[in-house]
């Protein structure tokens, strides 16, 4: 795909951030759990909190495609650094956007883009996973104020979040219908955290259980109209779906970069490695794989620019991308050998995150149901 | 399935290894696996069961028994924790079958017949594809070989009394004590994290050719099937976590197992696992028989292997975001099986082997 001038001076950019910025805490990060406190400085110096929201709000006033093409560069160097980035940006900021109104904007958007406050997201609870409209953390009106009671559970930078957006139901016999969506402030009483989880990868990104006990909260914390919740949230997937395909897509670029920098190196028997066949068939099928994806990711990101239906579109990048990326850090670890499992290489990194991929904001066979729902009909 | 049929003897092996299992190792595994240190005191009861010596001839105080004993008793400790069938099978193929097939009188006496004891072997090598500067450097010199450059890994090295190590270069196994001039590093390894695999540097060491042997592929085809049996377990043991969970967990109102997506996971890992376990006793019986086993143990380590995979990306595809945590024992069965995936060599190279066989 020939990105215009101004995508390419884009990607260059966040590129060279990536590799001078990103790649030398990736593996420091991911070994002492660490969330890195001062990228996220750094990126909202470099106005990359807000990339897609405009200038008024404090934004990067770029669009979709641009934030697909930073989540990609940086996840291609570091998982942990590009899920914060997606998660604050597509969960965090972008629902505000969307759904805020311009009291609410200028109270937590703003902040949020310029890193002063980190966002996140909560839909997911122990037993609403792939069902999500299960949600059964409740809303009850009281006077001016909301009483909130429930768990999330899952929550991407759920503990160091500041300002979350969150779904509970008024009625759960309605359903979705009985959703609405909120927001919470840290230090509201009645909100806590539980523990962080101890996960396979992205160990430098945090996942916590949000806790909901009584939480008194104001009434102008709703977000959109009452029982609509579930509606802001779907259009959050949407569009996180495409920062999730474009992080997967990075992550197993940064198995192939790393593939590629081995391949050249190496010998065996005495022969430079580039010229075995058996290695030449596996780059090959990797690099066309991770290409197709990188096509279909950008494709769903200029839809959403554009302003055409891109439901399907982007379950297909978020689909394919974490199939294919899933497959490429794996055949990293195949190229490597036993070398590869050790720290010296960051391909079981790469493999190790990349899972996640095909789970988080929709499991891969959530997003085939959403494809075969646009092609086949409901 | 009526193509594997054990013998008494093997059946018998069968019942006592489960028995251990899930009196002795089912009520510890969790946290010998959180600790990921080598367990040796599983090691040491293994030891005096027999299986840490399950294939070394009886005139060597070992249980004397097959390769299909082997690969029962790999089976049934790896499906409850892999990096214990990981030792044992390092133990009996790497160090005793080695020994006990190539080594010379001398040797046998001393370090093969110290394994029934409690000594534990460990097996090093140095892996051949790399960039040139890190790739083995050995020299003959005298009566000596000088191994002055090698980055490489010793399994079973963290508490290895002896080390066999294999000089790929010179086709010989060099058999040392744990010395001065092997520089040995606790590294981080993906998985199989209570097997005790070290990474060593050599630092100019030097073994006398007197304390060298030569090998064929035998050693080899054992140790894949060996691998092999312990792939088979860990993919059993996903198989059957998968199951278990997706009749459990609800969503949309019912059991998750309901659903054909899910359904479609975990069918793909029910297939392979028999499969494998066909290959697994097939080519344990080959090796028996004394057939030649070279084919064969390489479509099993190929396949085997890659199903073990399978089968743990699938188990935590089943288990969702709960999969993704270390509160389940499903990360651990992709980062052990990937692990044992590549340990001994890149899976293309066997693939090569297969190709060399069946169309050179």
């Amino acid at each position: 795909m020939i990105l215009s001038k101004r995508y390419q001076e884009f990607q260059d950019w966040v590129r060279q951030f990536a590799r001078k910025e990103v790649a030398p805490r990736a593996k420091e990060l991911d070994k002492k759990e660490e969330f890195p406190r001062d990228l996220v400085k750094r990126m909202a110096e470099l106005k990359m909190l807000g990339i897609f929201i405009p200038e008024e709000y404090g934004g990067a006033g770029l669009d979709t495609l641009c934030y697909a093409i930073a989540v990609e560069e940086v996840g291609r160097v570091c998982g942990s650094t590009g899920i914060f980035l997606a998660a604050h940006s597509s969960l965090g900021v972008f629902p505000i956007y969307h759904a805020g109104d311009e009291k609410q904007k200028s109270r937590w958007l703003i902040p949020l883009v310029k890193g002063e406050k980190i966002g996140s997201f909560g839909l997911t609870e122990p037993n609403a996973g792939s069902d999500a409209a299960a949600t059964r953390t409740t809303a009850r009106l009281e006077g001016d104020f909301y009483v909130i009671n429930g768990i999330k559970r899952f929550i991407t930078s759920g503990s160091i979040a500041d300002i979350i957006v969150f779904t509970a139901t008024q009625d759960p016999s309605k359903g979705h219908r009985g959703i609405s969506a909120f927001v919470v402030e840290k230090g509201t009483r009645g909100f806590s955290y539980g523990r962080n989880e101890d996960k396979l990868g992205l160990r430098g990104s945090i996942t916590s259980e949000l806790i909901f006990e009584d939480c008194r909260i104001p009434k102008e914390n709703l977000l959109g109209k009452e029982g609509e919740g579930f509606k802001v949230f779907m259009d959050t997937l949407d569009g996180g779906r495409i920062s999730i395909g474009a992080l997967a897509l990075g992550i197993g670029e940064g198995a192939l970069d790393a593939i590629i920098n081995f391949v050249q190196q190496a010998q065996e028997s005495g022969q430079p490695l580039k010229k075995n066949q058996w290695i030449q068939s596996m780059v090959a099928e990797i690099a066309t794989e991770l290409e197709s994806a990188r096509l279909l990711v950008y494709q769903a990101a200029q839809l959403k620019d554009v302003g055409i239906p891109f439901i399907k579109e982007s379950a297909m990048a978020k689909y394919y991308a974490s199939k294919v990326g899933m497959k490429a850090t794996s055949i990293a670890l195949e190229i490597f050998g036993a070398d590869g499992l050790t720290d010296e290489y960051p391909v079981e990194r790469f493999m190790r995150d990349e899972k996640l991929m095909e789970i988080g904001e929709g499991t891969s066979e959530i997003q085939k149901i959403v494809i075969a729902r646009q092609i086949l009909g409901k | 399935m009526g193509l594997i049929i054990f013998n008494d003897e093997q059946t018998l092996i069968q019942n006592e290894v489960k028995k251990f299992v899930k009196d002795k190792l089912s009520p510890i595994a969790d946290e010998i696996d959180k600790k990921e240190k080598f367990p040796e005191e599983i090691i040491t009861t293994l030891t005096e069961l027999g299986l840490m010596t399950i294939m070394v001839p009886e005139d060597y105080k070992g249980a004397g028994l097959d390769c299909t004993s082997l690969c029962i008793a790999a089976e049934e400790l790896s499906k409850e924790c892999a990096s214990i069938g990981l030792v044992m099978v390092v133990n009996n193929c790497l160090v005793g079958y080695a020994l006990s097939r190539y080594g010379t009188q001398f040797q046998k006496t001393q370090y093969l017949n110290s394994l029934s004891d409690g000594v534990i072997g460990g097996y090093g090598f140095c892996p051949e594809i790399n960039n040139p500067e890190r790739l083995l450097k050995s020299e003959k010199k005298g009566g000596n070989f000088v191994l002055s450059r090698g980055n490489g890994f010793i399994l079973n090295g963290a508490v290895a009394e002896f080390i066999l190590f294999s000089n790929f270069q010179e086709k010989k196994f060099l058999l040392f004590p744990k010395q001065a001039g092997l520089k040995l590093k606790n590294q981080y390894i993906l998985g199989m994290r209570s097997a005790g695999i070290v990474r060593f540097e050599f630092n100019q060491i030097e073994v006398p050719e007197t304390s060298s042997f030569s090998f064929d592929n035998k050693v080899f085809d054992l140790a894949y099937i060996g691998f092999s049996a312990v792939g088979l377990g860990i993919a059993r043991a996903a198989l059957d976590s998968a199951i278990k969970y997706a009749k459990e967990r609800k969503q949309f109102g019912r059991p998750i197992c309901e659903f054909p997506m899910v359904q479609e996971l975990i069918t793909k890992m029910k297939i392979a696992v028999e499969t494998s376990r066909l290959l697994v006793y097939e080519s344990a019986k080959c090796f028996d028989n004394n057939e030649d086993s070279s084919l064969i143990a390489n479509i099993t380590r190929v396949y085997v292997t890659e199903t073990a995979v399978l089968c743990g990306l699938n188990a935590i595809q089943v288990y969702g975001g709960y999969g993704y945590t270390k509160d389940y024992p499903v990360e651990r069965y992709l980062r052990d099986a990937k692990t044992l995936q590549v340990l001994l060599g890149q899976p293309y190279l066997a693939k090569s082997l297969i190709a060399k066989e069946i169309l050179l």
